[in-house]
Parts: structure tokens; C-alpha cells; sequence
């Protein structure tokens, strides 16, 4: 058809921060199918580049190089040295599972500082770059944890909330701009992350069962829906909360009553 | 590289689409089609769907025209069967029909009411029943209801309690829906625009005080183009949407963030 098709992303760079495994992994697989060149950070430069010869052995366009989420400096100059930047899609995150009242003052701050302060690092970096070129698209990660929680989730929900929170300002404050910020809300997701939960069979099923589909969701159907927030697909999208959680949010309760 | 934007894509599906005779309804249609969808077009005005089957088919698409009042459960039903009749399925309903009305909620009188309701919240109903109903037989489909950002917010400036409330049951019925049909194969999701140029804002964006209003209240700056609807409205039809039900996906250049 004569419209060019507006997921595709030939001819522009994403930078997926995080994209040594799990769901930054699976963006950048998403982004360089979709015709981008893919910058490939990661803070295990090993991982970074195992995702990036992955997708270059597939015929598409990767690099990858080291970065430290909370650490701006390096981020402003890493990002500032791709040419075409159209997207930044920051994935890294740390969950300790523990309740309130054992929590201990380190973990509250190893939690809040990589989930929040590395949000808060990316869009000022990123932020800064796309609304001096006037244009670009940041994808934050969420989780179904900023609108449920679970006993020993606390903290990571109170994060996954503020980046909820910071997203929208952000959107509020760089629309002007023509910069668009939103976030991917995934639900429970096969990743290396979530081995141990997984291997726990009884603890496995639960998650599934209280999902509406019935399953847990794979790095690439999260992977895709950051392409599609990244692309001109959703050019008025902003300030939005995409929740891709296999109805997990939709619905509440884990009984299935008998018919 | 495997042709991975496949997934973005609907080659081989059958797409319904109601209130497809005018503004966004159109454009659905289109990018329904540009995605590789046969479309069918729905709406009560037949000669305007005729030009529209006819543009689609002359850029190479399939399309059927079918006169249908969403409101009315014989009308749903025959849409049906002449969807399957021509086409053997359907995978995706788009389901747009909708009209506003706006005024204080101290003057609406209650036949207002009570249409924006039947097109608005029970036209959605018997089109997702109807088709929800198709879709599980076949055990796959997936389909988009168009809400608007008034289905979370109110207005208040454009006042009109009738089209709010209709769109925040939509919301909830969308929630609803997934939740029923999820495990049998069938997504359902939404949409929520803000302010778009179509018949039913017609007015609106003919009066420069509410243009005004609608750039200084969204951070976008910006009323959105029609064609912005169609990335969300694919996206969730295709497989790219695999993990996605029972969301409202609000495409509002912000509005709602502020």
C-alpha cells in the first residue's frame, strides 16, 4: 500500500538500556526487527553484546557497549554519539522480595535508587538530547506493581509507581517539545529474573492462573509493544501507562468459580 | 531478517468496522485494510460506505459495504452473517459507531440520554456479543473498542454526561469481556482518544476558543490527526498484542496526564 507503514523504525537508532537480557532484550530483538539500528547498553558488557551479535546474525543492525544506568555523564555521552537517536527504552530493575517490617534500610536503598534513580537518569539524559533535537520517544518500564502489590512487594511497587508518576511530568513537561514519554506496564514475564518463581511450581501456577490468559507473557510480546511505543505507530501517545500483563490488571480475584 | 513486521499485520484476517461512513471510522478502515485485512465497513448510511468499499478496493483491498444501525440487534446479526457469508470469518471488530450530543446535564432530556446510550454502550454490547460469540467458536480473535479519554475523565467544558458515562462503561466493559473470554482464544481491548478532527468535532474545530483550549490543555500542544489512531488500533488487532486484554489504550497526546 502507499502509506509507509508506520511501525517500522528503518533508518533510526534505539538505545535500549538493559538490553542484556530479559525484556531489554527482548525491545532491542523487537526494534531491530522493525528496521532500527539498536545501541545495546547494558551494564554487563557481555550480555550487551551476546543480544547485539544475536540480532546481527539475523541480519539486522546492533552495537553493544557498557553503561551504567545511574551513572548520567557516561549516558549523556554514549547517547549523544549515535547519530539518528529516535528512542530510548530503559529497562533495568531490582526487586528484593521481603515484608515492611523486615526490610532493611541497604535494600530500600539499593531498590529505590537503580528502579527510581535510574528512571530519573534516563529522562533527564535522554530528555535533555530529544527536546534540544525537538523530536524522540522514551519508554520506561513499569510494572503491574504500580497499581498491585503483594505481601513483600512494597518497595518495588512504590517504585514501579513513581515511574509511573515521572513518566507523566515528563510527558507533561516535554510534549511542547514534540518528545513523547510513556511506560510499559509488563505483568509476569519469563525472564532470567524470574527463574526461581518459576521453578517453584506451585508458585508458578499461581501467576499464571491469575492472569486472564492464563500464562505468562514472553520477553518479545513485551519487546513489541516497546517498538510499537517507540514508533510513529503511536505518535500521539504520551504520558501513558501500556499495560501488557495478559489481563492481570483487568481482572481481579484468583478463584475460578465452577460454571 | 525474518519478516518480523508480520506481526504488526493482518494478512489473511477479515476485519469488521462500524461507524465506518465517517471521520476515524475511515480511517480504521483504511489502515485496516493497508495492513493487509479484507474489511468489512459498517454504518447506517450506505451510499457513504459504497465509496469507501470502492476507494479500498481500488487500492487493493477486499472490502463489503453493509448498512447496519449498531443499535438494533437485527442489524448486528445481519452484519454478521454477511460478513461470514462473504468472507467465512471474522478476527477483528473495530467497534467506532458512536454519537455525542453535548449539553448541561440540568437540560438533557432523557430520549438524548437514552440514544447516546443505545449507540454508544449497548451498540458496543451487541456487537462484541455477536461477534465475541463468532470468535470464540473459531477459538481466535481479537477485538478494539473505541472509547475516549471522557470513559476516565470528565469534560466539564464540553458537557455531556450521557456520552461520559456510555464511554466509561465501555472501559469496564472491555475489562469485563477479556476477563470472560480471555482463555478461550479471544482478546478485548480499547482505545481512548482524546480530541480528533471528525464529524462529531466538527464544531469544535471550527471554533478557534475551543482549538485554543484544546492546545494550551494537552502538553502535546496539539489536537490529534486521525490517522494517530491507527497505529493503536492495529497494534492491538495484530499479534503484536499477543499478552494485551482488557486495556484501554488512551492515545491523548497527554490530555489525562495533567
Amino acid at each position: 500500500m502507499a502509506s509507509p507503514n508506520p511501525f517500522r523504525l528503518d533508518g533510526r537508532t534505539v538505545a535500549v538500556i538493559g538490553a542484556g537480557s530479559g525484556i531489554g532484550e527482548g525491545a532491542a530483538e523487537a526494534c531491530a526487527r522493525q528496521g532500527a539500528r539498536v545501541a545495546c547498553f547494558d551494564v554487563n558488557l557481555i550480555a550487551a553484546r551476546a543480544t547485539a551479535d544475536r540480532i546481527a546474525a539475523a541480519g539486522g543492525r546492533a552495537d553493544a557497549a557498557e553503561l551504567d544506568i545511574l551513572d548520567p555523564e557516561a549516558m549523556g555521552s554514549a547517547l549523544a554519539s549515535l547519530d539518528d537517536l529516535r528512542g530510548v527504552v530503559a529497562t533495568p530493575g531490582v526487586n528484593v522480595r521481603k515484608r515492611l517490617l523486615d526490610y532493611q534500610p541497604d535494600e530500600f536503598d539499593r531498590v529505590v535508587t537503580l528502579n527510581l534513580r535510574g528512571a530519573m537518569c534516563v529522562l533527564q539524559v535522554a530528555g535533555r538530547l530529544f527536546t534540544d533535537a525537538g523530536g524522540g520517544s522514551i519508554v520506561l518500564l513499569s510494572s503491574i506493581r504500580s497499581q498491585v502489590t503483594e505481601p513483600g512487594q512494597g518497595v518495588y511497587a512504590a517504585t514501579k509507581a513513581g515511574i509511573v508518576q515521572l513518566a507523566r511530568t515528563a510527558a507533561a513537561e516535554f510534549g511542547g517539545k514534540g518528545v513523547r514519554v510513556n511506560a510499559l506496564a509488563p505483568g509476569v514475564v519469563d525472564t532470567p529474573l524470574t527463574k526461581p518463581i518459576q521453578q517453584n511450581e506451585a508458585w508458578n501456577s499461581a501467576y499464571a492462573e491469575k492472569t486472564a490468559l492464563g500464562r505468562w507473557g514472553r520477553p518479545d510480546e513485551i519487546g513489541n509493544a516497546a517498538a510499537f511505543l517507540v514508533s510513529d505507530a503511536s505518535s500521539y501517545m504520551t504520558g501513558a501507562v501500556l499495560f501488557v500483563d495478559g489481563g492481570w490488571t483487568a481482572i481481579d480475584g484468583r478463584f475460578d468459580p465452577p460454571a | 531478517m525474518p519478516a518480523y513486521d508480520d506481526l504488526f499485520r493482518l494478512d489473511g484476517r477479515t476485519a469488521v468496522v462500524t461507524g465506518a461512513s465517517s471521520g476515524l471510522g475511515i480511517v480504521f478502515a483504511h489502515a485496516l485494510a493497508a495492513a493487509g485485512a479484507s474489511v468489512v465497513v459498517s454504518a447506517r448510511r450506505l451510499d457513504r460506505l459504497e465509496q469507501l468499499a470502492g476507494e479500498i478496493e481500488r487500492e487493493g483491498g477486499l472490502a463489503l459495504a453493509v448498512a447496519c444501525d449498531v443499535a438494533s440487534e437485527e442489524d448486528v446479526d445481519t452484519l454478521a452473517a454477511k460478513a461470514v457469508d462473504r468472507f467465512g470469518k471474522v478476527d477483528v471488530l473495530v467497534a467506532n459507531a458512536g454519537v455525542s450530543d453535548p449539553r448541561p446535564a440540568e437540560q438533557e432530556p432523557l430520549d438524548v440520554w437514552q440514544r447516546i446510550l443505545a449507540v454508544n454502550l449497548t451498540g458496543v454490547f451487541l456487537c462484541n456479543r455477536r461477534f465475541g460469540a463468532l470468535m470464540l467458536e473459531q477459538g481466535s480473535g481479537s477485538i478494539v473498542n473505541v472509547a475516549s479519554v471522557l470513559g476516565v475523565v470528565g469534560a466539564g467544558q464540553i458537557p455531556q454526561a450521557s456520552y461520559t458515562a456510555s464511554k466509561g462503561g465501555v472501559v469496564n466493559m472491555t475489562r469485563e469481556l477479556a476477563a470472560q473470554w480471555a482463555r478461550r482464544g479471544v482478546r478485548v481491548n480499547a482505545i481512548g482518544p482524546a480530541w480528533f478532527e471528525s464529524e462529531m468535532t466538527e464544531e469544535m474545530f471550527a471554533s478557534d476558543q475551543a482549538l485554543r483550549w484544546i492546545r494550551r490543555k494537552t502538553p502535546m500542544g496539539r489536537p490529534g490527526r486521525g490517522d494517530e489512531l491507527a497505529g493503536p488500533v492495529v497494534f492491538l488487532a495484530s499479534d503484536a498484542s499477543s499478552y494485551v486484554t482488557g486495556q484501554t489504550l488512551l492515545v491523548d497526546g497527554g490530555w489525562t496526564v495533567i
